[in-house]
């Protein structure tokens, strides 16, 4: 009994450091069509210690399916990303149901990812996390703030979750300063 | 002649001496004075403040004494006025019958005479400051109580002080500290025994209890703890608690400690019984519940319902305590989705550049309060504010400017620490606990600490002080039961003692 005290004691020494650098914290994530392939956004928020400023970068990846778009992703950052507070998700309007579909269920696969995060519509997924965020750190959050605004928050991942057909998503669409809502549309017209 | 004495003495006690008192028990004295004189003698051959004072007492009755007691231990100004005064002075024609029973019952003033035969119950009086009157021709002695060692006075507990109630603290001397209690106790109920503990140091250890309140299953049971006990010497009440404590309860403390007169009075009057060591100030009560430890003696001095206020905030300190490292390292870990986003990005910021992970760092930082914390306690007054500077600049400010630690670590270690510092009595628990829940947090994030929490409830229930469950006054939920544990209620309504008492109604109804 003491040496396995002993011996878990001692496993604990192996995890007394970690890599040091900038986190990243993805507040949305994008999905457009590209020639039936899935383009992939993460937007990030990398944060650095306290002195320094934050910054953003828009993460991209492209493959046939999600997961090797994803794998895409994180093959091309350094540090694990932060899903958990991502707290919008992107449709672009070429996405059909069956990619939909794709999306749904990545989104309910991966764990990290909430059921509480907004499913909004755009014309160009990547037009709009590419945009100048306004009122936030970040284009994600700021089109949460819109969503308040216009009370348009019943498009949460678990209201939408058995009834995709009928929902409508609000839609948002880039401008010269920032963006802006367009109000709601069905998913698939 | 002294040589053949101690040879007798080695064949009647067996040529093994252990140097213990106990070696004396199957020995006598001779009657004859210069050989019992000298026995003693060598007994204390290395021993300088021995003292013999011989005395011709030349009257009607001639004869010879030998007074032998130990320097220091006795108030001399009694061994003058009260023996070799009346000895000297007093006319002695008692012609007929025992000249030992005449001295101790007509000559001598000294308020306590009693006559021993045996070397052993000598040696022991004479050791606890007692002196002895050998005299020619009887093989009897008698010993006289004229203890006189000088104690530190009596003060408030340093480590007990409270702003209202008495003030008055234990000292080292056993029985001051029991005519303490008794000044407290006014009543034949009051009930001491004495038991001699140590082989070497033979102290005594004194049991008080009131008789028609404590629980004789207990004291039956501590009396023949005590008695097993088999050590070289007791220093202090710490000696007994450890060696009567039952198994499995090393982390809670299933003993009371106090240095107030008052709360053993209390403890008593509940029905508890207390165990007084010579040479200490502390003074130890069974059983002890759980519930104790958040009891402070200030509640009772005080209006009650501020007291309950102050004790609900304890149970939540100690909550607060062994948990917040914990569940912050399990959160900001594990489960950063559970925390606000902005939250989130500023723990990220703060700890940004700092090189270890949240549970070496929190382990590491408590450790370094732990050190903080015994080194103020250790180190003399005059030095206490350069330890709170070198300890606050070095080790809070600039470990964090230098990213050794992060500032979110630090506020949580210090807000445990100064929530467990509201405990004294479970610090042990507090410590132990606090480091195994971030061990369990950190490999197991919330689902660890749950895990924690599950198994010290599962442990304290399982607790028990002499046969009596640690947390016997939580587990029946009405208002007698929890009178004086999660909060104090009024004295009126402090109607019965707590369960474990065999007279158990504590309040009449006196009209």
């Amino acid at each position: 009994m003491k040496k396995v005290i002993f011996a878990v004691l001692f496993l604990f020494l192996l995890c007394g450091c970690e890599k040091t650098g900038p986190e990243y914290l993805i507040s949305s994530i994008g999905f457009d069509n590209e020639n039936g392939k899935y383009n992939v956004y993460f937007e990030a928020v990398i944060i650095n210690s306290e002195n320094e400023e934050q910054t953003l970068k828009l993460l991209n990846g492209k493959g046939d399916s999600i997961d090797k778009a994803v794998k895409q992703i994180k093959n091309s950052c350094t540090q694990p990303l932060l899903l958990s507070h991502c707290g919008v998700i992107v449709i672009g309007e070429n996405i059909d149901a069956d990619q939909f579909k794709d999306i749904k269920n990545y989104c309910y696969d991966t764990d990290p990812i909430t059921l509480s995060a907004y499913f909004v519509k755009a014309k160009n997924a990547k037009e709009l996390l590419s945009a100048k965020p306004v009122s936030s750190s970040c284009v994600g959050y700021d089109i949460m703030g819109l969503l308040k605004q216009n009370n348009a928050t019943k498009n949460r991942f678990f209201e939408i979750l058995n009834d995709v057909q009928n929902v409508k998503l609000p839609t948002i669409s880039v401008k010269d300063k920032g963006v802006y809502f367009d109000g709601k549309s069905k998913l698939f017209q | 002649m002294v040589l053949k004495l101690h040879t007798l003495l080695k064949i009647k006690c067996g040529d093994f001496m252990s140097g213990q008192i106990a070696d004396y028990k199957n020995s006598y004295l001779s009657g004859n004075l210069k050989e019992d004189i000298a026995f003693f003698k060598d007994i204390f051959k290395r021993d300088v403040i021995l003292r013999v004072k011989e005395i011709s007492a030349r009257k009607e009755v001639p004869f010879d004494c030998a007074l032998v007691y130990m320097d220091g231990m006795t108030d001399s100004e009694q061994i003058n006025e009260a023996i070799i005064r009346p000895l000297l002075t007093q006319n002695v024609n008692n012609e007929s019958g025992s000249i030992t029973d005449y001295i101790g019952k007509q000559i001598l003033f000294a308020r306590d005479v009693k006559q021993k035969e045996i070397v052993a119950d000598m040696l022991e009086g004479i050791l606890y400051g007692e002196a002895l009157l050998l005299i020619d021709g009887s093989k009897q002695a008698l010993m006289m109580d004229v203890k006189g060692f000088r104690t530190r006075g009596i003060n408030e507990p340093q480590e007990e002080r409270i702003l209202q109630g008495p003030r008055e603290g234990f000292e080292e001397a056993a029985l001051l500290n029991l005519a303490m209690l008794r000044r407290k106790l006014l009543t034949p109920d009051f009930c001491t025994e004495m038991f001699r503990v140590g082989r070497r140091s033979s102290t005594a250890v004194f049991v008080c209890y009131l008789g028609t309140l404590a629980n004789e299953k207990i004291l039956e049971k501590l009396k023949k703890k005590i008695q097993k006990i088999d050590i070289d010497g007791i220093l202090d009440t710490n000696y007994i608690i450890e060696l009567i404590k039952e198994k499995g309860s090393p982390i809670f403390k299933t003993s009371g400690l106090t240095e107030r007169p008052d709360v053993v009075a209390a403890r008593l009057l509940e029905g508890r019984i207390a165990i007084v060591v010579d040479g200490t100030p502390m003074v130890a009560t069974i059983p002890y519940l759980f519930c104790e430890n958040f009891q402070s003696d200030e509640d009772y001095y005080q209006n009650y319902l501020l007291s309950s206020a102050e004790r609900l905030l304890r149970y939540f300190c100690f909550f607060l305590s062994i948990s917040i490292p914990a569940v912050f390292i399990a959160l900001s870990t594990f489960h950063r989705a559970l925390l606000p986003t902005p939250f989130v990005i500023s723990v990220m910021q703060l700890r940004g550049g700092v090189p270890f992970t949240p549970m070496t760092e929190c382990v590491v930082m408590i450790l370094v309060f732990e050190i903080l914390k015994e080194a103020g306690i250790r180190m003399s007054q005059n030095l206490g504010h350069a330890l709170s500077i070198v300890g606050g600049l070095v080790v809070g400010q600039a470990a964090v400017e230098a990213r050794i630690i992060s500032s979110p670590i630090l506020i949580i270690v210090a807000l445990s620490g100064i929530a467990g510092l509201m405990l004294p009595r479970l610090k042990s628990a507090v410590f132990y606990f606090r480091i195994g829940f971030v061990a369990l947090s950190s490999v197991l994030g919330l689902y660890g600490y749950f895990l924690g929490l599950i198994f010290l409830l599962f442990y304290v229930f399982s607790l028990n002080s002499f046969g009596i469950d640690y947390t016997i006054s939580l587990k029946k939920a009405n208002i007698q039961s929890l009178k004086d544990t999660l909060f104090r209620l009024p004295w009126s309504y402090m109607v019965y003692r707590p369960v474990f008492n065999k007279n158990k109604v504590r309040k009449g109804n006196k009209k």
